[in-house]
């Protein structure tokens, strides 16, 4: 069942045609929610919570749309609530190490593992932006539909972003000290 | 040189090597980064930073299944239960028949003593009963969570 299908069934109420597309796009979805949360709980937490939100909206969801950069930023929505609710409550990240990034994709695992931890220290909305770009190849206009600022805005901001992931991967150390 | 038009030019060989529109024509770009030094290093180590990035990919992260715990939170809520006009009409019965004792034993003519004594509260619970069972139809809307698209 291809997502306009599934998604003009589950706008009359067809439980089965949302689980494809639950099935779908689960795994996607807790990737991109483990790049903001870096927490494996948050994150399983928000695509739930996200997919319960895109069920009960998905009689207004615009069929011209795709169907995952919608679910996308619902997702994202639930995690920055998480992480909103995490500093509220001054709750410390899991301690379970994720690893955003396949060590076997280079052969360099060194630098696989340098650019983990300096992608760690980035603040969320950075690396979520960096990785849309580098990660999941999207253009300019892409990841401004994602998180819902200009493409313009993207151009800057990835641009600070990567001299920040510079001087991380140049210099840790001071980088810390300076923030 | 002015720390503006660096970051600019920096900016605009990025969107380059992104495969994006640059916001400097490609002219202007190359004329400053052949008078300025400090941004031809800058650009070498952008590039090196880019081909470290082009080198990875996601690590492939399965979530538990998701389906079940969203199947629950989506299930249709119960339907309000329903009673059946003939539960309703005996029920209302009863209630009238209580009350209407209960008028009889008020006159002087019926010693019914201890038997209607209750029915105040046969009468009471009848009701109740009947109310419960929602006859009505009424309902309270669910709230909307803050935050739902």
């Amino acid at each position: 069942m291809d997502d306009a299908t599934a998604i003009a069934r589950c706008a009359r109420g067809d439980q089965e045609a949302f689980r494809c597309l639950v099935e779908r796009y689960e795994a996607q979805a807790f990737g991109h929610a483990l790049a903001i949360t870096r927490e494996r709980t948050s994150a399983q937490d928000a695509v739930q919570e996200a997919l319960v939100d895109g069920w009960r909206s998905i009689a207004r969801f615009d069929p011209h749309r795709r169907f995952y950069p919608w679910l996308y930023t619902l997702v994202r929505h639930r995690c920055y609530k998480a992480l909103a609710g995490r500093r509220r409550s001054w709750t410390a990240a899991g301690t379970e190490p994720i690893h955003l990034l396949d060590p076997a994709s280079t052969g360099l695992r060194d630098a696989t593992l340098d650019l983990e931890r300096a992608l760690a220290r980035l603040e969320p909305e950075e690396r979520e932006t960096l990785l849309l770009k580098h990660l999941d190849g999207l253009s300019y206009d892409e990841i401004a539909e994602r998180i819902g600022v200009p493409p313009g805005t993207v151009m800057s901001r990835l641009y600070h972003i990567r001299q920040r992931l510079k001087a991380l991967l140049d210099s840790p150390d001071r980088e810390e000290g300076a923030r | 040189m002015t720390k503006d038009l660096c970051e600019a030019v920096r900016c605009a060989a990025m969107a380059v090597r992104d495969g994006e529109q640059p916001p400097l024509d490609a002219g202007a770009v190359q004329r400053h980064l052949d008078a300025c030094e400090g941004c031809r290093l800058a650009l070498a180590g952008d590039e090196a930073l880019d081909r470290a990035l082009a080198g990875v990919a996601r690590a492939a992260q399965r979530p538990d299944p998701t389906w079940p715990a969203v199947a629950r939170a989506i299930a249709p809520a119960p339907e309000p239960r329903q009673v059946h006009a003939r539960d309703g009409w005996v029920l209302a019965g009863g209630a009238l028949a209580a009350v209407a004792l209960q008028v009889l034993a008020l006159g002087p003519w019926v010693g019914l003593g201890w038997g209607v004594r209750p029915l105040p509260l046969i009468a009471a619970a009848a009701l109740f009963l009947v109310l419960r069972a929602n006859p009505l139809r009424l309902e309270v809307a669910p709230e909307l969570e803050d935050g739902t698209p």
